[in-house]
């Protein structure tokens, strides 16, 4: 028991500390260091994916929140701020996709696994959209996210004025969502797809308009 | 030490296994199906023996603080390519269900107890037991965070977060999840 928890305390690097400057660490709680450590010493050491484990600025923020209710107004501005820098479009600026495309990228659950002991497919995309939504009309889906039945018609987009500048204006608002999500809902559940690169701008398009145009099934 | 890092710790005084040959010892079923190992034999066999006893974590010994309060810590920590933590699935007041699971919370009471105090599980989609490690690792597979190791302190870290939240509960193993 003892040697193993040496071991344990040689893991988080706390060799060298004297009782007393353990006993006041131990008093604050725990160090934002140590916790890093651990998480780091647990993962497997395969330097292609490693770089995963890092955390940016807005994540930083989030983890010090167990929810965005408990955010203080400055910190949720400050993500905000933070996020919107990170928005890209495509080549093309804001355009209708093709919803079958996006209807594809939506529906694959497996994309950007890596484990080796599972025979993960780190290329493949796919944004597990219904893990967390309901989309199309009888088809099965979670409820971590708001339901996106209907959402295009919900939103008030027709063939008459889906080419409008309002109209364009609603398909880059459910764009920015799918970009990023922080940008509009910070520290959301929602992973910031596009930002991350599990999603490109092309792919994004193509799913808002899944979402919103009205031949797409989600609005039948 | 939780349970399986204890039966490591024992393997590699009194089977002279490495810290490495455990590893693989505890690995050997993953990822397979109707995989009957040896690990899980021994992990089922140890769990069984505290079937009626209460989940009783002693948070006033400072180890065992610490260690639940890394593993809360990292339970909150946003990182990885999809922004995911712990939290995002499992905390929060509201009931919530990915695609067709009920999804328990931390911070609904009972929640936690009912689902720790039954590992190790037999698992349906795969016609064989898993151990509350490899449910860590399949966890951090799911949210595209690095790969999991077995036995490591992020393990120790987390079952103290999560057995000290389901203090009270009764342990009834093994038990079933789809």
């Amino acid at each position: 028991m003892k040697k193993a928890l040496l071991l344990g305390l040689l893991a988080v690097g706390l060799v060298g500390i004297s009782t007393a400057q353990q006993k006041t660490k131990k008093e604050l709680g725990v160090t934002d260091e140590e916790a890093r450590q651990v998480l780091m010493s647990s993962f497997e050491k395969d330097q292609r994916f490693l770089s995963k484990a890092k955390q940016d600025e807005s994540q930083r923020i989030c983890s010090k929140y167990p929810s965005r209710e408990a955010m203080p107004a400055k910190e949720l501005q400050r993500v905000i701020d933070l996020e919107n820098k990170n928005m890209k479009y495509p080549q093309w600026g804001i355009y209708w996709g093709d919803w079958k495309e996006g209807e594809k990228v939506a529906k694959i659950s497996r994309g950007g696994r890596y484990s080796l002991y599972h025979r993960d497919n780190p290329t493949l995309k796919g944004g597990n959209c219904y893990a967390c939504h309901l989309i199309e009309k009888r088809v099965p889906g979670g409820t971590m996210g708001p339901q996106l039945t209907g959402y295009g018609k919900r939103y008030g987009i027709t063939k008459e004025n889906m080419n409008t500048s309002e109209g364009l204006e609603k398909l880059k608002t459910v764009y920015n969502i799918i970009y990023n999500a922080w940008s509009v809902y910070p520290c959301s559940s929602m992973p910031r797809f596009g930002y991350h690169g599990v999603l490109s701008p092309e792919d994004v398009m193509n799913i808002a308009t899944y979402l919103l145009h009205p031949e797409s099934p989600v609005n039948k | 030490m939780d349970l399986e890092t204890r039966i490591g710790w024992c393997l590699q005084q009194y089977a002279g296994m490495t810290p490495d040959q455990v590893k693989k010892f505890a690995k050997e079923c993953w990822g397979k199906r109707q995989c009957m190992g040896e690990y899980d034999a021994i992990v089922m066999y140890i769990s069984m023996a505290s079937n009626g006893h209460k989940i009783n974590v002693n948070l006033k010994d400072p180890q065992v603080k610490r260690m639940y309060e890394i593993g809360k810590r990292i339970y909150y920590a946003r990182m990885g390519p999809w922004d995911f933590n712990c939290a995002t699935c499992h905390a929060g007041q509201k009931e919530a269900k990915i695609r067709a699971t009920r999804l328990w919370s931390t911070d609904r009471p009972g929640e936690a107890g009912k689902a720790v105090s039954i590992f190790p599980k037999y698992l349906v989609r795969w016609a064989q037991p898993m151990t509350i490690h490899y449910r860590y690792a399949e966890c951090i597979r799911q949210m595209r965070w690095p790969t999991f190791e077995p036995h490591s302190d992020l393990a120790v870290a987390l079952s103290t977060f999560l057995y000290a939240t389901a203090n009270g509960t009764e342990i009834k193993v093994p038990g079933i999840g789809r």
